[in-house]
This record gives C-alpha cells, structure tokens and sequence, in this order.
C-alpha cells in the first residue's frame, strides 16, 4: 500500500509538510538513519521549539513512508539488528526542496513586510 | 512498567504497531533508563499516556483514510454508524428525555455514585497530598534523610552525634547535609506579661539553604550566633503579619534558662519543617507545628562538643538531611557513608562499633510510615465502589429488561446493534458523569470530616486540599465507571433477540440471560462485601486487643501534667523545697489518693536512651546495654500502681548527697542480669557518674505505646538529681478531671507558670490508638456501606424472581401448595446466592487480608472467629433483605395471579 499506490504524485502536491515532516526529510537528506535515530536528530534540533512527543515523531514517519516519501533501507545497526533504517526517495527530496523553496518564498514575504530585517550581502 | 507500555502500543492499529513497534518500546526503554529513579514514574505514565493518545489518533486516521478511499471507490455513502458527535449529542439528548420521563431512577442512581465515587475522590485527594505530591523543597527528589544505625539494640533510624554528623556531610556524593534536633523543644516566649508556649526547632544555620528554601521577610541565618525565624503561621496568627518584626527581640525561656534572639525572617507560607515523621519516631511532640527556627549553636548547646572542644561522639540526638550531588544515586551515597561509618568504628571504637548507616529519600522519611494505612483505605473506598457499580449495573440490567420492547422497536426499525449499546452506553456515562460532579461535593464534606478525625500526627494532612489531579481523578473515575456499569446491560439488552420480545407482548422480557448476569453480580457484591467486611473485623479485633493490652500500670483514675520549676527556685536545693511544697499541697486536695512524678510519661513522651555501666564488668562503651532511664518523682510507683516485684522503692532514707540508689524493671533484670541476683548490684550511666545501688524491681510497663513490647528501663530517686520539667501524676479517688482546676490553684499558689497538657491518662492512653482508631473508623464505615449495598442488592434480585415466578407460585398456591413452602423455595434460593458469595468472599479475604497483616495485633489474617462471625452476619443480613420480597410473594392471591398469567 505504500509508496507504489501513486508513483507519479508531482512534489508540490504534497505541500505543505507538517513542521515535523521537514525535519524528518532534513535529518535523512544527509544519509540513512534508523528510527531513533532520527528521533534524537530532530530533538537535538528542536529541543524547546517544538513540543516533542514521541508518537508524533513516529506517526509522522508512518505518514512519509505511506506517500512514498521515505523508504525502508536494507541496512541494519551494528549495535541492534532489529533496529529499521529508513532513506529519503527521489520524491522526498524533491518534496524537501520544494517545501523549502516555499518557506523561503514565505520568508521573502515577510521581510517584505518588515516582519525580519531585510539581509545585506 | 513495561507491560503497561506493551499493552498502551495495542491502541495504535496493528500495521503501524507492526512497523513501529519494537522501535517504540525500545525508545521508552531508552528514556527510562536515563531519569532519575523518582521521576521515572511520572515520565513513564506520561508516556504511556503519551502513546494511548497517539495511538488512538493514528487509528482514526487510518479509519478516515480507509474509509476516504472505500467512498471514493464505491461512490456511495457507508451505511455503518460511527462514533460521531452527532450521534453522540443526538444519544445524549435521547437519555436526558428517558431520564426527565422517569427522574426517580436516575437520582438514585446519580447519588449511590455520588456517595461511591465522592468517597473515592476524597481518599485520592488525601493519598495524592501526603504520598504524591513533592515536599515544599527546592528539588526535594535529591533530599534525603540520613541516620545512625544502631546495631546494638536494632535500631536503624537513631539519631546521629555531632561529630557523626560532620563526618557523613563529607561525603562526596553529596552536595550538602545539614542537622537539626531529633525532636522538637517546647519553650515559653516571655515578651508580654503571660508567658507563652512556642515550639522550636533548632537546625544548623544551612539548613533553609539546603531545603533550597528562603525567608519571604527577612533573611535567613548567617552562622550560629543568629536570631530567630519564624513559621508564617505563628507570625500570621500570633503577630498579626506585623510587616516591621524583623529585629523585634524575642525572650525565650526553658526552665531556668532563657535567651534573648532577635528575629531575622518569615518562611513562607507552604513551607513545613520539620515534618513530624522526619524527627526520631519516639519523640511525641510529632504532632506540634513549628513556630520557630533558631540555629544550632554550641554557645546554647554544651551537648554539641564535648570537653576538649571536639564534635561531640557520645550522645546521639541530630536528624540529619542531605542532598545527592546531580548524578549521584541513593546507593551510591549509602555506600559512601557506610564506609564512613565504619572507617570511623575503627578509629574510635569505644563509640562507633556496632553503629552503621541509613539512607532513605527525605519524601519516604516523611511519608512512608502513612503508607500502609492508606493504601489500606484506597482499597477499602476502592472496593466500596466496586459494589455500588455493581448495584447500579444491576439496576439498569432490571431497567434493560423492562425496556426490551422498545429497544425491540428500534432494532425491528434498523438500529444496529452497535447503535443500541452506544446509545445505552451514553446513558450510564451520563448517570456517571452526574454522580461524579455530585460526589465532588461529598468529596468535600467527608474531606473535611476526614481531616477533622484524623490524628494530629498524621503528617501533611493540613495540606490535603483539592487540586486538578484530584479532579481529574474524580472525572476518569466517573468515565470508567460509567462505561464499567453500562457494559453488561447493554451487551445483554443488544443480544435479547428482537422477535422474541415483539411477539412475547408483555412489557417486560428477562431473559435467562439477564437473570443470571443479576445473580452473577449479587454474588460478586456478597463476596466483595464480605472481603472489606473481614478485613474491618480483623481491624476491629486488632484494636480491641491493643486497647485491652495491660500497660503495666492502671490508667484509671490518674491525672496527668507537665510542671515547670519557676525560674526564682534555681539551684538543685532550692528545686527540691519547690518539689516538696508541691507534693505537700497537691496531696493536701480533698480526693487525692497518691501524687508521683516521672521524666518520661509512659504512652506520651519523648524517651531518653543511655548506656548502663555494670560495676565489675568491664565492656567497653559500645558494647554496653542501651537503656532508658527516667526519674521517678514522690510516691511514682504507688500513684501509677506499678506493682514493686522484690526489695523496695524509693524512700525518706534515699537523701541528696547520701549513697546513690535505683529502681530497675523485670526487663532490664532480664536483660542484663540474666540468671543473677540484681539486688545490692551497681550500676551508673555515665563514665564519670557515681554508682548506683540497685534496691529494687518493678513491673514493666509499655512506655512508647501499647505495642511496643517493654525495653529495659531504671528510675533515679528525685532527690539525687532533681529534673526541672517533670510529669506529675495525681491519682484521684473519683473522677480525675474534676480536680483539675484545685490542681492549677496550687501551681498559682506556689507562683509557678501553670502546668502544661493537663490530661487524664485516659485521653493519653486513647491519644496513642488514634492512628489505629481513624483506620478502623474508615474502613468500618467501608464496611457497613458495603453490607448495606450487599442486602439491596440481594433484596433487587430477590424481587425480581418473585415478580418473574408470581404465575408460577400461583399455580403451586392453587395445587396445594403452602404459604410458608413456597417463603422456604425463595428465602432458599437466595441462600443459595448468599452462601457462594459468602464462600468466594472467603477466599479473596485469604488472599486480601495480606495487605493488612502488618496493621494486625494479636490476631492472625486467618483468624476463624472473624471469618465465622462475618459470614454469618452476611447470610443474616442476605436472609432479612430477601425475606421482605419472599413474604410478599407467599401473599399472591392465586386465581388473580394466574388469571394475569
């Protein structure tokens, strides 16, 4: 049921992802990680930002998996067999890129309103 | 904790738990192991918590998502009900009108849960405020309570000398530790004309700096030297909240002895030290609120160093508090003051050997002791509340089968099944929620009932209070509840087949199945019953016996008071001629049989331990019996009526300066002089003292409380040594109290302050059962409640057999049948029930009556004679509540009954 449903879904359509999906995607952008892994990368980040709870972080996870933004990996911890790994598709990073290209275009926005000083190259 | 996660992963769906799992638990593992031991729980609720919510969100998203598509594939709308709030609202209003239609049954419904679930609450609130929540300290999980061991005489918690005291809080695994006095000291403040009696505390100058705590007015103490702090109580209620008392001077005085303190702070208003269970467990001043800090001071305290000006070794009388270091655990610490403590055993061993260490969280010092009797009321409220659910069920099974028809209709009209028992669930969630918003207010009265019978020793009492843990409790309780006494009737009134109740065309429809749920559930009420039942009877059996328990002397007919030499008779000699006016004018009064006078009032007072020195054996210090010692004071032994066992007692010939004398009991005779001949012995209790001649035995007499068997105890004759607080105990030909005011007429005479907790040894005795006797009140009550709920629960059943067998009984009146047959058939059955009840009950108590043991004295959890008279009560009571029903039935009149037929 997972991501061979809809192989074609444009990346923009997925748009926009939940706070929390973003840095799932981020976090797995620079390699493969397993779930608690990821857990401890997106706490490390949002430590007091967020109000982090752990179903949220793994409900999320089955959320990308369904839309085939992640994928299961087939490699397994040194340290626990058991444990899953999970890399971004070709989808989720686009859909990463996309999001962010979207924040950005949000965050333009808002200097162009003064809500940010404007930034001086 | 584990399993309870386990269990809380099956809310999620079973393709994400499949998935998630593993990693899940995992994940909790990890957490777990890195908190701190006290906060694990919480944090493991949370996340149990946590993973219900998550899990049962993640279910309905995947229920909409599925459905989503089914609609999308199918192009149709579902035909299934599901739980919306619609449905939901259109339930609710459906009920309110069922209700409006027949308010009768609903209000009793909502009060007996009112009554269970109010009980309930309220018992939660007093668990939740003395065992739960934190103590009023900065990071109170890393505060713990630190004591000498007391190998020699089996003693854990004894208090901890000076120089013990400055050795331990060197530990390294803690981050401070500071002492204060294993009792608390009652002084008067002399600053108006009438003296008045305050309570200190005195507790090393750190000691608010390590509770993590500060003075709201003022400031804290600097060094040893300091003024006083106050309680916000005593400068609310005794100063008026006098915004400028920092530097007014206070004048306290103890005896002959008085200091002057300025004042230097207010603590604020939750801040309780210590609490009376953080002080030496025989102190009896644990029940008193502190009205004042002073610092512990050497220049006050001879006690504190001994004469070459080194920490005091000998005398133990500190409590001491301590605070892990971040990352240091409780057995590391205990470890660490072991070693200490035997590192000094061998250093000085005339006073360390045989003492060791013992270290508990400072919340299980104040609290843990309240442990076991509340746990023992939660199970008794918590039980009473399993009946009343059980009686309300049964109710609404009654109210189920009465209803058949209609539901009839609406399943013949295309409700569904689940829509049946949804619609009867919202019903008694509703009764429930009601129950439970009115059983905040019996919460309310029985918490003050509560407060107001509990004994004053009961530690943070004062703080139960409500708080949105309380409510919350009162609410899940009310939901589980409601769904607990909904469950079996509505399953039972879904599986009643529809056709059967159309064509039968009577009103109401029992089905077999029903009346068996009914019996089912009167017998588990029996049994339950009859479980908190026995354990009120091994209770009350428990108190009997400690009550009737001999304390060595007679209690009857005795006054009793604390006396205070005034400050003009200082000097021994003088303190003698002050005793000897007193004895003279208190035996003088009209109805005074004897007068006698102690340092230690058996049943309430603090108790002094000291080490015995027998002439010609040499044993070093440590090695030699602990003891207690006391004064006796005029004829103490003929007023108290000890009986003197062999020689004499004290008498004229035993002067001041003369050769030294004393008094033993049979215990310490045992104990020290197993086999010998004690009489003519010598003994003293200090290295430098003089010997003491022993001259005679006494009997032995409880002194720190009925159950405690005798310890070893020798008087000194007043003469040889005069006490300047003594107890004095009149013993009186008619009633002791009436002499109370002839009694304060000779202290004013003498110009004495006037004697302190005059009570008759009556009230002392009574006072030292309370803790006992609030127990047996509560868990009484539980269980009259549940006998009650027991007898209507049968007397429903019963009932309702009756009313289903009237054709039937007819018939039998019409063959021939008797009256007094057809009351045996019904009064048998219900027998029957009763009996299984009683015996099932039986069993659970075997099992439940464990969590009792340890409150049991002088009866066993097995005790035949409560069993045999609480099953009989049982089957009485079950016989009266179904005799009421049967007796009507006998009364049919046969042709109209069978005519109805």
């Amino acid at each position: 049921m997972h991501n061979a449903r809809m192989p074609f879904k444009p990346a923009e359509s997925l748009l926009p992802l939940t706070p929390i999906s973003f840095e799932i995607l981020l976090a797995l952008h620079d390699g493969e990680l397993h779930g608690y892994a990821i857990l401890q990368a997106v706490e490390a980040r949002l430590a007091g930002r967020l109000p982090m709870r752990t179903g949220t972080i793994y409900r999320a996870l089955a959320r990308l998996l369904d839309e085939g933004l992640i994928e299961r990996s087939d490699a397994t911890a040194d340290d626990d067999p058991r444990r899953r790994y999970y890399a971004i598709t070709r989808l989720g990073r686009e859909t990463a890129k996309a999001e962010a290209r979207r924040l950005a275009d949000q965050v333009d926005a808002a200097r162009a309103h003064r809500l940010l000083p404007s930034v001086r190259k | 904790m584990k399993v309870l996660h386990r269990l809380a992963l099956r809310a999620y769906p079973r393709s994400f738990r499949e998935e998630f799992g593993g990693e899940l638990q995992r994940v909790f593992d990890e957490r777990l192991r890195g908190c701190r031991a006290l906060r694990r729980v919480p944090l493991a609720l949370f996340c149990v918590a946590d993973t219900v919510l998550s899990g049962l969100a993640e279910r309905r998203n995947q229920r909409l998502a599925h459905r989503r598509r089914r609609q999308h594939a199918a192009g149709r709308q579902s035909s299934r009900v599901h739980l919306s709030w619609d449905a939901v609202w259109r339930d609710v209003r459906f009920s309110l009108r069922q209700f409006r239609r027949t308010p009768g049954f609903p209000l009793l419904i909502v009060a007996s849960l009112a009554l269970g679930i109010g009980a309930n609450t309220a018992i939660f609130a007093v668990v939740h405020s003395v065992l739960l929540r934190p103590l009023p300290y900065g990071d109170p999980d890393a505060l713990v309570a630190i004591w000498s061991h007391n190998r020699g005489s089996n003693e854990p918690t004894n208090p901890v000398s000076p120089a013990n005291f400055e050795a331990f809080r060197a530990a390294p695994s803690l981050e401070g530790a500071e002492a204060m006095y294993s009792f608390l000291t009652r002084v008067e403040l002399r600053n108006g004309p009438e003296p008045e009696p305050v309570v200190l505390s005195e507790v090393t100058p750190g000691m608010f700096r390590l509770l993590g705590r500060a003075p709201v007015v003022g400031r804290s103490f600097e060094d040893e030297r300091d003024g006083a702090v106050l309680s916000h109580q005593f400068w609310r209620t005794r100063l008026g909240a006098d915004p400028n008392v920092i530097g007014r001077t206070f004048t306290l005085s103890a005896g002959a002895s008085t200091v002057t303190v300025p004042v230097v702070g207010v603590m604020p208003e939750d801040f309780t030290f210590p609490y009376g269970s953080m002080l030496w467990r025989t102190s009896s001043v644990r029940d008193l609120t502190v009205d004042l800090w002073l610092p512990m001071s050497r220049h006050r305290d001879s006690r504190l160093v001994d004469a070459a000006g080194q920490p005091n070794r000998t005398v133990h009388y500190l409590a001491v508090v301590g605070r892990l270091r971040g990352g240091a655990t409780l057995e590391r610490a205990r470890d660490e003051l072991a070693s200490i403590a035997a590192r000094r055993a061998l250093e000085y061993p005339d006073t360390n050997t045989g003492w060791g260490i013992t270290v508990r969280p400072l919340h299980e010092q104040a609290v843990g002791a309240m442990r076991p009797a509340l746990i023992i009321l939660l199970c008794g409220v918590g039980l009473v509340l399993l009946i009343t659910c059980m009686n309300v069920a049964n109710v609404l099974l009654a109210r189920a089968a009465v209803r058949g028809r209609d539901l009839a209709v609406r399943s013949a009209l295309g409700a569904s099944r689940a829509r049946l028992v949804q619609q009867m669930l919202t019903e008694s969630v509703l009764l429930a929620l009601a129950g439970g918003l009115a059983g905040f207010g019996v919460m309310a009265l029985s918490l003050r009932a509560l407060v107001a019978a509990a004994p004053p020793n009961l530690p943070r009492l004062d703080e139960v209070s409500w708080s949105p843990a309380v409510v919350l409790f009162g609410l899940a309780v009310s939901l589980l509840v409601g769904i607990a006494v909904g469950v079996i009737p509505a399953l039972s009134a879904a599986r009643s087949r529809a056709q059967d109740s159309l064509r039968d065309g009577t009103r109401t429809t029992t089905s077999a199945a029903s009346r068996r749920a009914r019996s089912a559930l009167v017998v588990a009420e029996i049994a339950l019953a009859m479980l908190l039942t026995v354990v009120g009877g091994l209770l009350l059996r428990s108190f009997l016996a400690v009550v009737n328990t001999d304390p060595g002397f007679n209690p009857e007919r005795l006054l009793t008071m604390q006396a205070a030499v005034p400050p003009r008779y200082a000097g021994a000699e003088a303190t003698l001629r002050f005793y000897d006016e007193l004895e003279a004018r208190l035996r003088a009064l009209p109805g005074v049989v004897a007068v006698g006078g102690t340092t230690r009032l058996p049943l309430g007072s603090t108790n002094v331990t000291t080490f015995l020195e027998v002439d010609g054996r040499a044993v070093p210090r440590a090695e030699q019996p602990e003891v207690e010692m006391r004064r006796a004071l005029f004829d103490y032994f003929g007023a108290m009526q000890i009986p003197v066992v062999r020689g004499r007692t004290f008498g004229a010939e035993d002067r001041a300066g003369g050769s030294g004398v004393t008094v033993i009991n049979e215990a310490l005779a045992r104990r020290v002089f197993p086999g010998e001949d004690p009489i003519g012995r010598r003994v003293r209790f200090s290295p430098s003292g003089s010997w003491l001649e022993i001259v005679g035995i006494v009997g032995d007499i409880r002194h720190g409380s009925l159950e405690e068997p005798p310890k070893p105890e020798f008087y000194v004759w007043y003469r040889q040594g005069p006490p300047v607080g003594p107890f004095v105990v009149v013993r009186t030909a008619g009633d002791a109290t009436a002499l109370a005011d002839a009694v304060r007429q000779v202290f004013r005479d003498l110009g004495a302050d006037p004697p302190r907790d005059m009570q008759t040894m009556e009230a002392v005795k009574s006072g030292s059962v309370a803790a006992r006797r609030f127990v047996l009140l509560l868990v009484g009550t539980f269980g009259v409640l549940a006998l009650t709920l027991a007898a209507l629960g049968v007397f429903g059943v019963v009932t309702l057999i009756a009313a289903e067998r009237t054709s039937e009984v007819g018939i039998r009146l019409a063959l021939g049948a008797t009256p007094p047959q057809v009351l045996r058939l019904l009064l048998g059955q219900s027998f029957a029930l009763a009996s299984v009840g009683v015996g099932l009950g039986a069993l659970t108590a075997l099992i439940g009556s464990r969590v009792v043991q340890a409150q049991l004295f002088g009866v066993t959890a097995t005790d035949p004679v409560t069993y045999g008279a609480v099953a009989a009560l049982l089957l009485a009571t079950a016989g009266v509540a179904a005799y009421v029903p049967a007796r009507r039935a006998m009364r049919v009149d046969p042709v109209a009954s069978l005519r109805a037929g």
